[in-house]
């Protein structure tokens, strides 16, 4: 993997792995590792960031004997969602411009 | 290194360098995610996360990080209502004061300015009377008729200067606000 995700863009990773349903820490860490290169620890600091923001809850479920914390998305993390995946798409599209010559007749 | 083991030494780098419910939240993380990985990713998962040392350095690392975020977002300037009510009351005496003072110019001003207008419009009424009870009186008594007629013109045109006084004098401060106007329009541009 070439490219680095930035806190924004994990962020936004995250949210929409909940948002397509709750899961738990480990699954999600597997999850999001198959697309982007990420470290064991590095959702920890992410989730307890969008909790304290109000973007998720977590709740508790039993799971052969052991606890089991699950995420799970709020109305709030939906909205930064929204806003994440709209700033990615214009983010996106500049990219692409600039990777594929455009802007040439500008000089800075 | 097994999770028990791991997970020990983390709780032990841990304890006390950050809040309990920060602390316990931290360790029931990584305590599920070892468990989660299951026998095989074990040893595999405890190599990827650092020593415990180096992993309780992060986890604390990113609690302060985000005690400074909060830290540095200015608070907004909590003014209670009752503050103001008190700030008030305290500047009651000068705020009675200076306002009586400028009823007071005010009620002056006004007042020059009815007497301008008064004199103004009183002495054109009068010289009119005046006028009239003159040419009248110049049937019987000429001279007398003749003194009252001339005064009356007089009193008309004292009458008519005064209030050419008050229209100069209106016209002005309306052209003074004007300018005012201009001129603070000009400067916020």
């Amino acid at each position: 993997m070439v490219f680095q995700l930035g806190s924004a863009l994990l962020d936004a990773c995250v949210l929409a792995t909940l948002n397509k349903g709750d899961t738990y820490g480990y699954v999600l860490t597997q999850n999001i590792k198959s697309i982007v290169d990420i470290s064991e620890s590095t959702l920890y600091p992410v989730l307890r960031r969008l909790q304290k923001d109000g973007c998720l809850i977590t709740y508790d479920q039993a799971f052969q004997g052991r606890n089991r914390r699950y995420y799970q998305i709020t109305p709030l993390g939906n909205e930064k969602l929204s806003f994440y995946k709209s700033e990615w798409k214009g983010y996106k599209e500049r990219l692409d411009n600039i990777l594929n010559g455009g802007n040439t007749n500008e000089q800075i | 290194m097994n999770k028990y083991e791991y997970l020990n030494a983390l709780s032990n780098e841990l304890q006390n360098k950050i809040p309990a419910d920060e602390y316990a939240n931290a360790m029931e993380y990584y305590d599920e995610y070892l468990h989660d990985a299951g026998p095989d990713k074990e040893l595999e998962v405890i190599e990827a996360l650092g020593t415990p040392q180096e992993l309780a350095a992060k986890i604390i690392a990113e609690y302060s990080g985000r005690q400074e975020e909060l830290a540095s977002k200015p608070e907004k300037n909590k003014l209670s209502p009752w503050v103001i009510v008190l700030l008030v009351v305290l500047c009651s005496p000068m705020i009675c004061g200076v306002g009586g003072a400028a009823l007071g110019v005010a009620g002056a001003v006004i007042g020059v300015f009815a007497a301008l207008v008064g004199c103004g419009v009183g002495f054109i009424v009068g010289g009119v009377i005046l006028v009239g009870g003159g040419i009248g009186l110049c049937f019987t008594e000429t001279a007398n008729g003749l003194l009252a007629t001339g005064t009356g013109f007089a009193l008309i045109a004292v009458g008519i200067g005064l209030s050419l006084l008050t229209i100069v004098i209106i016209r002005g401060i309306c052209k003074l606000i004007k300018r005012a106007n201009m001129n603070r329009k000009r400067r916020v541009k």
